[in-house]
């Protein structure tokens, strides 16, 4: 319950944040609609049209009023439902954003646990100097790298956009339609896999450091030398306790993982919230960034929500306790 | 004997009958073309939207009076136009015209569309150009348009090429909302789907008033990144990509499968400086050290790639009105010295504000000019500002002294850049105490008269006195700039519009 309420505090906070620094910002939207030679006239007219000429506070509580009823106003520049036009685009968001973490959790976790068992071998250090280039390199940068290599010379993958879309190509997989899983799943390795670079190294090293501080407890060596199997200390004992923290991170990083696919959706054209918002910002489109931003926010709330259940599942032992 | 001739034709025959299959197949083979466009409009309604996302609209809605690629008044949806009654535009409608819903087209649709566009509930764009105006319908086929203040703008069917006739009984069956997500219209394209940030799909319209267009299927692709559009445009995916930076056009030349098309724009770049305020007011001295101290040539080749034409006024080439006679001002570092001492500047900083992105390389040119400018003296602070602050700045006049800006006046005549740069009349007249009378004197024929000798004299004019007066730093037009795969036969426009008519063809 107090979680419930921290929540909803939590979201009406950033809707007033939001709105004050999108206000405040200069930049006029109904300047912005009009072609150059409008005059000042023309612009306050086309305020009063928007409802922008009404005092700050009042236009907040109107706002704020539809939002309880999840209406969050029309797009100044699309003339059509600002929530709309961010459910239409948010799949291919959670779509990249999910593909990222899953491809970046898939090599990093065994990659960090390898690196931590070769701690200061020539593996480990071969790790860190992969880990050390991945987070030096511009994820920009390195989207077109891969755009060049796998599209232009190797012709393997397409350069942009995201084809079909991974949800509905697995939904057409029930009807033995393979192509177009196939096709979506081309589209989206080139961004996940320029998304996920810097998760990867992210994860990589917690899970090592991790890993590290649990094979060096106590109870790793009892249970040595109680004779269990090293597959199985590691499996069953250690991996457990050190997924704690790098649960923890991936968590933390979910909310990057949106901000950090802004770049990644202009590179590859990928059509998501990334895009749109930015898109909104440069036009001060107020009800679409502020409908983006909050839906967002709403999000990142529930996924915090989400994890605490999960280290529940993953160690019994946390009870939550309320005070 | 018998059976081996009778082989030989059973041989033949099948020959013949799988190349002409082949032949025909290939015959049929749908033509798409597949533009990689930067950016994405906000809607498809033709009067809300703003210019630069016109792209799509235009293929598929059409206004009275078209213009030709050099911006030369075209038959569209009107036949014929006049001056009736002196005061009136009288158009002539074409009569055999449907929308892609069946609908006929009549005069009600302009009305419609005028009343449409007049509302300012409706927000449209375009609204600045018609809310004066009011028509009469003569009949089906017969409007006039008239100004409610009696005048007649010489140019009102080249002014209106963008103002695209909407169906009035296709907005009133499916609602105005539906239809800015999927416009109706007569052009030679109709719409099929918009995938939002993805792509927009049109399809030839079988009935089109000018003949079914030779492309099946056009898909303007959605890639904001120059460097992704190149690669599609390499590996065969684009047919058509928008403004390849100038470090690319090399590579593109360079394939054999691929080449570059360019356009002089209608646009005209200028560099302004403030008449009205210090430290440029009553200084000509000043004025013309900035004229001298930049490069225009090496500004266009260098830095815009070669995409660029130094003029000497804001009417460009392209235009009707231009005058070849005003030159750009020639490159003089020691002449500009000259002029900065006779100024009695004293070294105070000069604030020069840049927009960030609006225009083509427009961060790089105005880092240039600022970097001749200091290299003669001048204290210049050079600021970057994203556009939706730089044009709060600019309509509510606190823009800094020096400032580099585009106007386009896509009509293709001159007289709408030197009335919004230069007239009395004008709220972005940057000339001190409402201007130079006789520049006043001289737009205001132009923007009256029907004579076009007399109309083209008073431009050349206007444009030779301000250049005279220093009024502008520097000018340009800019060149559009396409990547296009060779066998697209198609011609880049002045409006920079990606048009494509019923006889472009792809091979």
């Amino acid at each position: 319950m107090s979680r419930a309420i921290t929540s909803i505090l939590t979201l009406i906070l950033l809707s007033i944040i939001v709105f004050l620094i999108i206000h405040i910002t200069p930049g006029d939207p109904a300047r912005m609609m009009l072609p150059m030679e409008s005059t000042k006239e023309d612009v306050l007219e086309m305020r009063k049209a928007l409802g922008l000429d009404q005092p700050l506070v009042v236009q907040y509580l109107i706002w704020l009023k539809n939002a309880i009823r999840l209406d969050f106003g029309s797009s100044i520049r699309a003339k059509y439902s600002a929530s709309k036009i961010f459910l239409e685009r948010l799949p291919a968001t959670l779509e990249l954003s999910f593909a990222s973490i899953v491809l970046s959790v898939l090599f990093a976790i065994p990659i960090g646990v390898f690196a931590a068992i070769k701690r200061s071998s020539v593996w480990d250090f071969a790790v860190s100097f992969v880990s050390l280039f991945s987070l030096s390199t511009p994820r920009f940068w390195l989207g077109i790298l891969f755009i060049i290599f796998f599209s232009l010379w190797l012709g393997w993958l397409p350069p942009y956009g995201r084809g079909p879309g991974l949800f509905y190509g697995i939904s057409q997989l029930f009807i033995g339609d393979y192509m177009t899983f196939y096709s979506a799943l081309k589209h989206l390795v080139l961004p996940s896999a320029t998304l996920g670079t810097w998760f990867f190294t992210i994860f990589l090293k917690y899970t090592r450091a991790s890993v590290l501080e649990e094979l060096g407890k106590l109870y790793v060596k009892t249970a040595r030398q109680k004779g269990i199997g090293e597959l199985r200390v590691l499996l069953v004992h250690v991996i457990r306790n050190a997924l704690i923290p790098i649960v923890t991170v991936i968590g933390l990083q979910i909310g990057s993982v949106l901000g950090g696919a802004v770049i990644i959706e202009i590179v590859f054209s990928w059509p998501g919230v990334g895009q749109l918002l930015l898109q909104a910002l440069f036009v001060r489109d107020y009800p679409l960034i502020q409908a983006s931003l909050f839906m967002v926010g709403a999000m990142i709330v529930v996924i915090f929500i989400l994890l605490d259940i999960l280290y529940v599942l993953i160690d019994p032992r946390i009870i939550y306790k309320t005070t | 004997m018998g059976t081996n001739r009778i082989k030989r034709f059973s041989l033949l025959f099948l020959c013949l009958f799988f190349f002409i299959g082949f032949s025909v197949n290939g015959l049929s083979q749908p033509k798409t073309l597949v533009i990689g466009h930067g950016g994405e409009p906000a809607h498809l309604n033709p009067l809300t939207l703003s210019q630069p996302s016109m792209d799509r609209v235009f293929n598929i809605s059409e206004p009275l009076v078209y213009l030709d690629a050099d911006a030369n008044p075209i038959p569209a949806l009107a036949i014929k136009w006049e001056v009736a009654e002196g005061k009136k535009w009288r158009f002539h409608l074409r009569k055999d015209v449907t929308f892609h819903n069946g609908d006929k087209f009549t005069a009600k649709d302009v009305a419609f569309t005028i009343d449409y566009a007049k509302d300012p509930k409706n927000k449209c764009e375009r609204r600045g150009l018609v809310k004066d105006y009011t028509y009469e319908i003569i009949d089906d086929y017969t409007i006039n348009i008239i100004h409610e203040k009696g005048t007649i703008d010489p140019i009102l069917p080249a002014v209106w090429y963008c103002i695209l006739i909407l169906p009035a009984d296709g907005v009133a069956k499916i609602g105005i909302d539906k239809f800015t997500q999927g416009p109706i219209g007569t052009g030679p394209f109709q719409f099929v789907e918009w995938k939002k940030g993805e792509h927009v799909i049109l399809k030839a319209y079988d009935k089109y008033w000018g003949g079914k267009a030779k492309i099946d299927t056009i898909i303007y692709k959605t890639i904001p990144e120059a460097a992704t559009r190149i690669v599609g445009l390499k590996t065969g995916d684009l047919d058509i990509i928008t403004d390849p930076p100038p470090v690319e056009v090399k590579s593109i030349e360079a394939n054999p499968k691929l080449e570059i098309r360019k356009k002089a724009s209608l646009y005209s770049m200028h560099l302004q400086l403030r008449c009205d305020i210090s430290p440029f007011k009553d200084n000509i001295n000043l004025r013309k050290a900035v004229g001298h101290a930049i490069d225009s040539e090496a500004i266009t080749k260098q830095v815009l790639g070669g995409f660029g034409i130094p003029e000497g006024s804001v009417t460009p080439n392209t235009a009707f009105g231009y005058n070849k006679n005003v030159k750009p001002y020639k490159y003089d570092p020691g002449l500009a010295k000259e002029f900065l001492k006779k100024s009695g500047y004293k070294g105070e900083e000069i604030k020069y504000v840049s927009s960030n992105g609006r225009y083509f390389m427009d961060i790089e040119v105005n880092t240039a000019i600022a970097g001749y400018l200091k290299a003669i003296g001048l204290n210049i602070k050079l600021e970057l500002n994203d556009w939706p602050t730089w044009i709060d700045k600019f309509t509510n006049h606190k823009i800094e002294p020096i400032f580099l800006v585009g106007w386009c006046d896509n009509s293709g005549d001159g007289v709408e850049n030197l009335f919004d740069t230069a007239h009395i009349d004008s709220p972005y007249n940057w000339l001190d105490k409402g201007g130079i009378p006789e520049v006043n004197q001289l737009i205001t024929t132009a923007k009256t008269v029907l004579d076009k000798n007399a109309r083209r004299e008073a431009m050349e004019k206007a444009n030779q006195i301000l250049n005279d007066y220093y009024y502008y730093g520097m000018c340009y037009t800019p060149v559009k700039v396409f990547g296009v795969r060779k066998g697209v036969k198609w011609s880049p426009r002045a409006d920079e519009t990606i048009y494509i008519s019923n006889k472009d063809e792809k091979n």
